[in-house]
């Protein structure tokens, strides 16, 4: 009685057992989509802002399934074959590089999927950025026609200046946690000079307020705080993230910034 | 014998579990999309947030907008999507056969390049403007309104004719859009009945609705964002405009 008691235990433990194992192995197989159709192709062209030789951009496809992976070839020229149905998007990247990621690649059936072509941009160099001394609104020296510019003066002298980089993107905003993630606006638009010996950034005031002439984001005599970032300066306008809806900048360093420096809205 | 057979269903078990993986499964995937808003003037509104977004498939799954008027359907299965946008207040648009494959996020409106229009959806107050008289005379159209805020400077008209007394918008003989301007709290525009089928010294009736709208907008700095603010509706054969003003009074003129 004992034994039959026992066994039956087992033969219970032993069905549970199995149909719990059962279920693990369904919802593994689950996490493993199976295509439905094999035969897309996705081809598409990425160049280098600067140079001919396009070849060695790493693109990376990522969909349902796995992920592939391949490089351009001298003219750009890019090819996945033999790809599953499904939404993909692209990473694009070369060591030196900003990287880029594209959404929205539908593939079904027989599709042959044209990625819009992508620059990449070098990264901004790992020189060190220069300390913002002041900032304020003034006239530029050697500037015709003469007109007021946003001037930041630097510590930068002709002595040193070729151990600094001076590629910004620089956030604004009218309070001084000024930062990448929080700022009212962002402008790109920057040119330098030496006067006497000492190195100044520009903001064309006239451009910079008629370019933002719908939603100027400060008045006229708000405290303007503004922080700059290294980018690739030649990445003017960026490229639009279309997941999340914002501009992004392939070659922005997030990990480095000036110090903060303020002037008066004229 | 007992012990053999469970091993025996066990193993079948096992193996239809991973049968399983034969199987075409949902493929599951995030779908994004935007969303603007605008008074009745076709002004933008800073508040793109709270509109409902519902996507209409072999199920129904609802979402709503965040301020930027950003919205996501997480886990969405793979399929062909009506989506469906509504808010209180607003006109509900409808977008029909938005094809989701599922994987990476199928986004929807914003396009990556810079060159290219790209196209959003764009939601429109109700109009509260009612207008209070419509004239026609030698090619001018005159209106007076009613407006519950500020005036604007612009409007836009949709006129709507017939040859008939008592007609509507489902048996109008013919439609035209115009727009009307401010000068000293009058407004006016021209219209030109070359097209409109009608001859000359025909009685002709008329109605208008309030109908602003803006196609395109600038966003993203110099990125042009195309909107859809209309859709056909398959169930009737007609353009449905989901924030057409009230039709007015009716009113009539002779085609000069």
């Amino acid at each position: 009685m004992n034994q039959l008691s026992f066994r039956l235990l087992s033969l219970n433990n032993l069905i549970i057992y199995s149909l719990l194992s059962g279920l693990a192995l369904l919802s593994g197989c689950e996490k493993e989509p199976v295509p439905l159709t094999t035969n897309s192709i996705i081809k598409g062209t990425a160049g280098l802002r600067n140079g001919g030789d396009y070849s060695g951009i790493k693109v990376v496809a990522t969909g349902p399934y796995q992920e592939s992976s391949t490089l351009t070839d001298l003219t750009g020229s890019f090819q996945f074959t033999g790809m599953g149905n499904g939404t993909y998007c692209l990473d694009y990247s070369k060591e030196g590089y900003g990287t880029i990621r594209q959404y929205n690649i539908q593939l079904f059936g027989n599709d042959t999927a044209l990625a819009r072509g992508v620059v990449l941009y070098e990264l901004p160099s790992p020189l060190k950025l220069p300390v913002l001394r002041r900032a304020f609104i003034g006239i530029r020296p050697r500037s015709y026609p003469e007109k007021d510019w946003i001037c930041f003066e630097t510590d930068v002298t002709r002595q040193n200046s070729e151990k600094y980089c001076f590629w910004f993107l620089m956030c604004m905003a009218t309070d001084e946690k000024v930062s990448i993630d929080h700022n009212q606006l962002i402008d790109f638009s920057w040119s330098g000079q030496f006067n006497d010996d000492k190195y100044f950034l520009y903001i064309d005031i006239e451009w910079f307020l008629y370019l933002n002439r719908e939603n100027l984001p400060f008045k006229s005599g708000d405290m303007v705080y503004v922080r700059g970032y290294p980018v690739n300066m030649e990445e003017r306008g960026g490229y639009l993230d279309t997941y999340l809806g914002v501009k992004q900048y392939s070659t922005l360093d997030r990990t480095r910034s000036t110090n903060v420096i303020s002037f008066i809205m004229p | 014998m007992r012990l053999q057979l469970t091993f025996l269903l066990s193993i079948c078990f096992i193996l239809s579990a991973c049968e399983k993986d034969n199987l075409i499964p949902d493929i599951e995937g995030s779908l994004v999309g935007f969303v603007y808003t605008f008074d009745e003037f076709a002004n933008r509104l800073p508040d793109r947030g709270d509109v409902e977004v519902t996507a209409h498939g072999l199920k129904n799954y609802t979402t709503y907008t965040d301020q930027n008027g950003r919205f996501e359907f997480k886990k969405l299965p793979s399929g062909t999507y009506e989506l469906e946008f509504s808010k209180s207040g607003f006109g509900t648009l409808k977008h029909p056969g938005i094809k989701h494959l599922g994987g990476m996020p199928t986004t929807l409106g914003l396009s990556f390049s810079s060159a290219l229009n790209s196209e959003a959806f764009f939601l429109y107050r109700i109009p509260e403007t009612i207008i209070t008289s419509l004239s026609i005379d030698n090619n001018l159209i005159r209106a007076t309104f009613d407006f519950k805020v500020d005036p604007p400077e612009r409007m836009s008209l949709s006129v709507i004719f017939s040859d008939v007394s008592g007609f509507d918008r489902t048996n109008a003989k013919s439609s035209l859009l115009c727009h009307l301007t401010s000068v000293d709290g009058e407004f006016s525009g021209n219209v030109s009945f070359s097209n409109l089928g009608f001859v000359q010294g025909q009685v002709i009736y008329f109605r208008a609705s309030v109908f602003n709208r803006d196609t395109a907008i600038t966003d993203f700095d110099d990125r042009i964002v195309g909107g859809i603010y209309s859709y056909f509706d398959y169930t009737t054969y007609t353009t449905v405009y989901p924030a057409l003003g009230d039709e007015s009074a009716q009113f009539s003129f002779i085609v000069p």
